[in-house]
């Protein structure tokens, strides 16, 4: 927590932000009701997250998406743990009234993330490939075409390679 | 591994074709390896469900947004406040525990997220407002409203409320592990109604009390938490409402439901419920969101329950009404009816002398014929024969001697503190109770075993037997009923 900041990383920093900012915003390009959450916030915490965690240095733009997909992967199973902690207390959510009468939409959508995440785990050990493009795309939030430049594959390749990982994780969660 | 290799090899292809001639492409790249088709079929029947459940299709952060809500970091310093951990998450934003290092002591950090629109703002706001105008030892107390450029520039700004950090687990932790012990329940009661009147007096309704903005501090203290969507009222026009319509399905009044602003009445609404679920552990509406708000709507709750005490009942009963004006006022209200005992004054007064005389004279007249029980079964002894006579004579003589002790001790309670009698009765009633029963039944069945022996002491024993079962079943309830001056003292009807 108090760790002395690292230098090289500080100098790194803002590239690092601007690049983040660009990758959170692809997360949230699809997003409904997005106008009340900006890329900012994610940013934000995978900016201090990276300040806070070993020292790193970034080669290339490829290698920075690397780590921030790897990050956000880990920042979102921990939230999605604490959630699940929270909601097992049994919380009842706030909400306003056309909320709740509409169909709980996020319990039909929701997913198990730490399952998920495991169930990712295994496929790394075998595929340690197609398990890359989920990350990049699930975690990372990039779209077909950021993931094949990454990855240095073509589009119609990563589609493939994503389809079949697609059927082994839902296999593997059924 | 080998094998998953070329799995994957030929399923990539069989799902880039039509679905009716996948299982023939299988079949022929299977050779004759039928645990591959298996597999191969599988995953393609898994593809096929993942398609139709969009399984995965959107990134995480965008399907599920609130997992990138929280926007500050153990270690990350706003103004004199040092974040430590995050302590927990509502409806709106995000608590912190944090470090006030000016001054020494742990406080509270709520934020809502970075971006965030302008009513969740002024919501925040709202709720500093509200909480600021109050001081009372079961409300968290409100520090400071801070606003600050977000470190990440871009000139947006964040809003922060410090408050109390009151160190313990929210009531929904606690009803997890079941209902309250009765010591328990009176203290959180009593302290949560403390709140609401305090609130109330100063024109504040909460508007969402619910277990989750109550915390049970290590220390014994309970605060309640959250005035986000509270309504501030001068007279009885509402003062700046933020939002229309929002609350908790659940802990709602019918008339919050309907879309009116909460007040005091609705705050009394939500406090039954509370009280019901320390009470018994349980909700009073049972079942989903959609028929809890039926339920609400239509108050037809589960909360005539044996589970629940008769003072308690009467309680929820009236903080429960669908008709606010049937309700408490205020809180005010609430922590007198509490402080009456378990029995609340709504049931009935305190007993006077007048009310008790019929109560008195059943008590004396019941006790005279538990005590004349063991005369007559002396005198029967030897007709029994032995060794029954004796074991008889010494059963009815323990149940008529528990008897008589409680009911003299009834009489002098009813006599010397007739405001305990409703809380006496509801600590001894269901001993006594069960000890009569037992003298009862071995007078009868004496009563029966002497029937041809020695006609005249059957005769006594059956009828004084039979006397007593109705004079517990029918006549003290009614010498209850009017020394209480209640409508009924055990599981009113509605």
């Amino acid at each position: 927590m108090a760790r002395p900041p690292n230098p090289e990383i500080e100098a790194l920093l803002p590239a690092v932000y601007e690049e983040l900012r660009r990758l959170a915003s692809s997360y949230l390009r699809r997003e409904r009701d997005a106008q009340s959450l900006q890329p900012t916030a994610l940013v934000h915490e995978v900016y201090l997250r990276l300040l806070h965690d070993k020292p790193m240095v970034f080669q290339n733009r490829a290698h920075f998406c690397a780590i921030a997909a790897t990050v956000m992967r880990r920042i979102l199973v921990e939230r999605a743990r604490a959630r699940h902690a929270l909601k097992r207390g049994g919380v009842a959510p706030r909400v306003t009234l056309d909320e709740s009468l509409a169909p709980d939409k996020t319990a039909e959508r929701s997913i198990d993330v730490e399952a998920l995440d495991q169930a990712l785990e295994r496929l790394e050990a075998i595929d340690p490939a197609r398990a890359r493009i989920v990350e990049l795309r699930y975690f990372g939030g990039l779209s077909v075409e950021e993931t094949a430049a990454e990855l240095d594959m073509s589009p119609a390749t990563v589609k493939r390679h994503w389809a079949v990982a697609r059927a082994w994780l839902a296999r593997e969660l059924r | 591994m080998s094998d998953w290799a070329r799995v994957s090899a030929i399923l990539e292809r069989g799902l880039d074709l039509p679905p009716a001639e996948r299982d023939e492409f299988f079949s022929r790249e299977a050779g004759g390896d039928a645990a591959m088709l298996e597999e191969l079929r599988a995953l393609a029947r898994s593809y096929d469900r993942a398609e139709a459940a969009a399984f995965i299709s959107e990134p995480l952060a965008a399907a599920e947004p609130d997992l990138v809500l929280n926007t500050l970091y153990p270690g990350q310093r706003i103004g004199a406040y040092e974040i430590l951990e995050e302590a927990g998450r509502g409806g709106m934003g995000v608590v912190y525990r944090a470090r006030d290092t000016r001054l020494g002591r742990d406080v509270a950090v709520k934020c809502v997220a970075e971006g965030a629109s302008a009513p969740q703002r002024a919501r925040l706001e709202h709720e500093a407002r509200m909480a600021a105008r109050l001081s009372h030892p079961a409300i968290a107390t409100v520090y400071a409203l801070e606003e600050r450029e977000s470190t990440a520039g871009f000139g947006e700004t964040q809003l922060f409320l410090i408050s109390e950090f009151v160190r313990g687990e929210t009531l929904r932790a606690v009803l997890a592990r079941g209902p309250l012990a009765r010591t328990d329940l009176d203290r959180y009661a009593q302290a949560i109604a403390g709140g609401l009147a305090a609130a109330h007096a100063e024109g504040v309704a909460h508007g969402d009390l619910k277990p989750e903005n109550v915390i049970a501090g290590a220390g014994g203290a309970v605060k309640i938490l959250d005035f986000g969507l509270a309504e501030l009222r001068r007279g009885t026009a509402p003062v700046a409402p933020v939002e229309a319509l929002a609350g908790t399905p659940g802990y709602m009044a019918p008339e919050q439901l309907r879309g009116q602003p909460p007040d005091p009445r609705a705050d009394v609404f939500a406090f039954g419920v509370l009280l019901f679920e320390m009470t018994t552990g349980r909700h009073p509406f049972a079942g989903d969101r959609g028929a809890m708000l039926e339920a609400a709507l239509s108050s037809r709750a589960a909360y005539d329950t044996p589970d629940l005490p008769a003072g308690v009942a009467a309680i929820v009963r009236r903080c429960l009404s669908p008709d606010p004006a049937a309700r408490f006022a205020s809180g005010a209200d609430v922590v007198a009816a509490l402080g009456a005992g378990a029995p609340p004054p709504a049931d009935g007064p305190a007993p006077t002398a007048r009310s008790l005389r019929w109560f008195l004279v059943h008590q004396r007249v019941v006790s005279a014929l538990a005590a004349a029980m063991p005369v007559v079964m002396w005198i029967a002894r030897p007709a029994f024969g032995r060794p029954w006579g004796s074991l008889l004579f010494l059963l009815t003589l323990a149940g008529a001697t528990v008897v008589v002790a409680l009911r003299l001790n009834v009489d002098f309670v009813a006599r010397e503190h007739p405001a305990d009698l409703r809380r006496h009765l509801h600590a001894v009633g269901r001993r006594l109770w069960m000890a009569e029963l037992a003298l009862d039944t071995c007078v009868l069945g004496s009563g029966l075993a002497l029937a041809d022996r020695l006609d005249w002491a059957a005769a006594v024993l059956f009828g004084s037997g039979i006397a007593s079962i109705i004079s517990l079943s029918v006549i003290e309830p009614a010498t209850t009923r009017a020394a209480l001056r209640t409508l009924s003292p055990r599981q009113p009807k509605q």
